[in-house]
């Protein structure tokens, strides 16, 4: 099987989200998602990402992620670039899972349980205990909210007053004036205060019972943060700006982060977020995936979810869930009093919707062509460059004098005849022949 | 002085470069630049981050620089959006010096030295092939930059032998036959050249320390990502293997990744690219942490022209500047299409610029080129991030018992415009 192109879908509204199918020469189509600057994300995508992509084997997803990984880091991985490839990987995903006719969690090791906890985030500054009530009748056992971020607009974050900190602690107050501890409540202060001022709100807020702390501070230094854990009872949650299993060990490995909060669609997708979840497990720290942006990344964390024994709890958005997600895929993800299910469907276990492509505001943009990018080979970086012909043949020499008695082939692959129907065939040693063959221009 | 118009400038030739010049109302252009996945760059530049400084003033660096941060922050920053910011930033100092009439160097604390030595990365450009000539002349190589007054150079020779393995086997024969040019350097002219050696972060960790032990009679000037720089506790391993000092390389992103190296020891000299981490501003801070740890920066170049000059002004006003990286081959062969006046290396040194701002502009011939790209913003606008549709805020009634926080936001101060 081999990937034929790649094609990227936004719309206007909402702006930030994009979607990209990976199509195969079998007719499979591969689903992902990412969210935040999607024009930015689109333009990694193909002008960066899918050349790299097109032409090859959809199943060889770990040599796809590092190729793209290294191409990015060559200039310091992150932003709109690791959403492309946290994108890509969920596509390639959904392809393998369709191919193999299972759900994605059955190609990660399989289910350790049939549906994870959901909790809903967003709640009105006034009625959040009306609100707690109604989602303890859906049959929810948890909620968060934010609301010390407004009241961090005017010092940045370096002073709260008393009486800023006691608005902001109104509707926690509220929430357990109505419905007292029947829901767990969660504070997301999305990265806006400093150390002192942090541990004044965690501190203030201890006897609400809060579930986590989320993001009181930016993600900068896992010292600070650490500080932040010991200055206080409740676990201290992060968080989805970190990118990749590299930033996150920081903060896991020094004890910060009680709580781990990948997001799926940010850090690198369902290879990466599977790492980060058995790193935390390493830890004995649960992971608690984020939401808050598109439908398809409920059903990539559902199979994170699934195969994870320390998955703690599922975000979502209802307003979203119930609002605009169904004009975009279908099935919707199966979210049903308080429960998320695991997908049944093979693959990531949704589509896009046929509408989609009729509305007006839709912009679509496709690569179909594998070419030649500078700075760019299988290993996402042309360190041959600096190589005169000559090099490059009296190196293989050597080679050849080696594989004598050790074969690339041997050493590289299972050594038991052919691989995996569709794999990636004898390993890396095979992948470096097909670069050659690139090289070349046979394909 | 207000922002006006924001403008990107890339070339076909150069796929992976892209200019910024931010024009001013009062007719001062800032120039900036970075390089790597320039497409991805200009929408980052137009799509993100431009409507926000359009209609603002270009002296509040500090203040454009914490909001486009905090903006790409806010799903983890990096990459071509940090790329972009850093353009930015070199764009807004170009500005100030302008208004101030004075080189970058002087507002950003005034000259500690007037030039600064320069070392020659080998590169391969048009007729200069350093980087092919080094493995069939290492010594005429070698001795040609010393005629130059260039005494060091920089080489990549494992690069090429971890391709077969991807760094995670690495064999005996390999490496001699790596090393080669660099021992018949050391053969011929002893330590008349300083060598530094990159490796691309190709290598496992012991891969690299094994490089490491082999090079140490070779007295390399440092080593410079034998691994990727992606975990300071390895990275300080590979260091306490070795008496050479190991450099932190031009891939990790502001001071707060460059901090996690600094202070646990996990690498002796730090080496910012000042066009990926944020631009003048943050490599100052960088600068300043490194200062405090009795680190030097060796400021990563290969990029473009433009960072060369930032650079520059780095190294005249902070005392902490080690060496500054030169790429000889890019620089004679095409850095001059593009700028004017010219950057001056004078007897292995570059030299502080003297004109106002950054000390050079664009050349008025790149834009009639045929392959060259422009894009233009000109319209403000605020992003959904920052809207306060985004956050569920007290309803006004209530706000109103806030004194503190209201009657400061009634003030309606232009420095709060950041939720």
């Amino acid at each position: 099987m081999k990937i034929k192109h790649i094609e990227t879908i936004r719309v206007s509204d909402p702006a930030d989200v994009i979607w990209i199918r990976v199509h195969t020469d079998t007719g499979l189509i591969g689903l992902g998602e990412t969210w935040y600057a999607s024009k930015t994300v689109e333009s990694a995508v193909h002008d960066h990402f899918a050349p790299l992509i097109v032409g090859r084997d959809p199943f060889a997803i770990e040599r796809h992620w590092l190729n793209m990984f290294r191409l990015s880091d060559h200039a310091g991985y992150g932003g709109a670039e690791l959403r492309a490839i946290s994108a890509i990987d969920m596509a390639l995903w959904d392809i393998k899972g369709q191919a193999a006719g299972v759900p994605v969690y059955e190609l990660l090791g399989g289910a350790v349980r049939k549906k994870i906890r959901v909790y809903a985030t967003g709640a009105p500054f006034v009625g959040a205990g009306e609100l707690a009530r109604e989602l303890i009748d859906d049959g929810m056992i948890a909620m968060k909210m934010g609301p010390t971020i407004p009241v961090a607009t005017p010092s940045e974050g370096q002073y709260l007053s008393a009486k800023d900190l006691d608005l902001a602690l109104q509707p926690f107050r509220d929430v357990r004036d109505a419905v007292g501890d029947g829901i767990k409540i969660a504070n997301d202060g999305h990265g806006k205060w400093a150390l002192p001022v942090a541990i004044q709100i965690a501190k203030a807020m201890e006897p609400l019972d809060i579930m986590w702390q989320e993001d009181l501070m930016p993600l900068l230094n896992p010292d600070a943060l650490r500080q932040l854990q010991d200055a206080t009872s409740t676990p201290v949650c992060i968080s989805e700006r970190l990118l990749t299993r590299w930033q996150l060990r920081e903060f896991i490995e020094n004890g910060s982060a009680q709580i781990v909060m990948p997001d799926l669609i940010w850090t690198g997708g369902i290879s990466e977020t599977h790492r980060i979840a058995v790193m935390a497990s390493a830890h004995q720290v649960p992971v608690a995936p984020h939401d808050a942006t598109g439908p398809v990344n409920i059903f990539a964390c559902a199979h994170i979810c699934m195969n994870s024994p320390n998955a703690m709890i599922m975000e979502h958005v209802r307003p979203y869930l119930y609002g605009w997600y169904g004009e975009f895929v279908d099935p919707l993800p199966p979210i049903e009093h308080g429960w998320l299910s695991a997908p049944q469907n093979p693959g990531i276990g949704t589509r896009l919707r046929p509408e989609v492509f009729e509305r007006p505001d839709i912009e679509t943009r496709v690569t179909d062509e594998s070419v030649a990018i500078p700075g760019m080979n299988d290993e996402g970086w042309a360190g041959g460059d600096n190589f005169s012909d000559k090099m490059w043949s009296e190196m293989e020499e050597i080679m050849k004098f080696r594989s004598l008695g050790y074969s690339d082939t041997e050493r590289l692959s299972s050594g038991e005849g052919d691989a995996p129907t569709g794999g990636p065939g004898g390993g890396i040693a095979t992948w470096y022949k097909d670069s050659e063959t690139d090289k070349a221009g046979d394909e | 002085m207000i922002i006006s118009k924001i403008e990107t400038i890339r070339v076909g030739q150069f796929p992976d470069l892209i200019f910024v010049q931010i024009h001013t109302d009062a007719g001062l252009i800032g120039l900036g630049e970075t390089w790597y996945a320039a497409s991805t760059v200009e929408s980052a530049i137009h799509d993100h981050f431009g409507p926000l400084l359009i209609g603002r003033d270009p002296a509040e660096i500090e203040r454009h620089w914490q909001t486009m941060f905090r903006l790409s922050d806010h799903a983890g920053y990096g990459g071509g959006e940090l790329r972009a910011i850093s353009a930015l930033d070199v764009a807004l100092w170009d500005i100030k010096g302008q208004a101030l009439q004075m080189p970058i160097f002087e507002i950003i604390g005034g000259g500690t030295r007037h030039r600064i030595r320069v070392y020659n990365t080998l590169g391969v450009y048009g007729d200069i092939t350093d980087g092919y000539d080094v493995w069939t002349d290492p010594v005429g190589v070698a001795q040609r930059l010393l005629d130059e007054g260039i005494t060091g150079m920089k080489m990549s020779p494992t690069d090429f032998i971890a391709r077969e393995s991807d760094g995670q086997l690495l064999f005996k024969d390999d490496l001699d036959w790596a090393l080669r040019p660099l021992r018949e350097i050391r053969d011929r002219l002893g330590m008349e050249i300083e060598v530094a050696n990159d490796a691309h972060g190709k290598w496992n960790l012991p891969n690299a320390i094994r490089i490491v032990r082999e090079m140490e009679p070779l007295r390399p000037m440092w080593h410079e990502e034998l691994i990727s720089p992606l975990n300071e506790v390895a990275h300080a391993r590979l260091q306490s293997a070795t008496s050479t000092p190991i450099a932190a390389a031009e891939r990790l992103m502001t001071r707060y990744q460059h901090r996690r190296f600094i202070e646990s020891s996990a690498a002796r000299i730090t080496m910012p690219d000042l066009t990926w981490t944020g631009g003048i501003s943050e490599v100052m801070k960088i600068a300043i942490l490194a200062s405090v740890h009795q680190m030097p920066i060796a400021p990563h170049d290969c990029v473009g022209p433009v960072n060369m000059l930032a650079c520059a002004h780095i190294a005249m006003a902070t005392p902490n500047v080690m060496i500054m990286e030169y790429n000889r081959a890019m620089h004679l062969g095409w850095y001059r299409d593009f700028i004017e006046p010219d950057f001056v290396i004078k007897d292995g040194f570059l030299m502080a610029p003297t004109e106002p701002g950054l000390g050079t502009h664009l050349k008025s011939s790149v834009r009639e080129r045929g392959d060259v790209t422009v894009r233009t913003s000109d319209e403000r606008s605020e992003p959904w991030l920052m809207s306060r549709q985004r956050y569920t805020y007290p309803p006004p009634e209530i706000q109103d018992e806030f004194v503190e926080s209201t009657e400061r936001r009634k003030a309606g101060s232009e420095a709060v415009y950041y939720d």
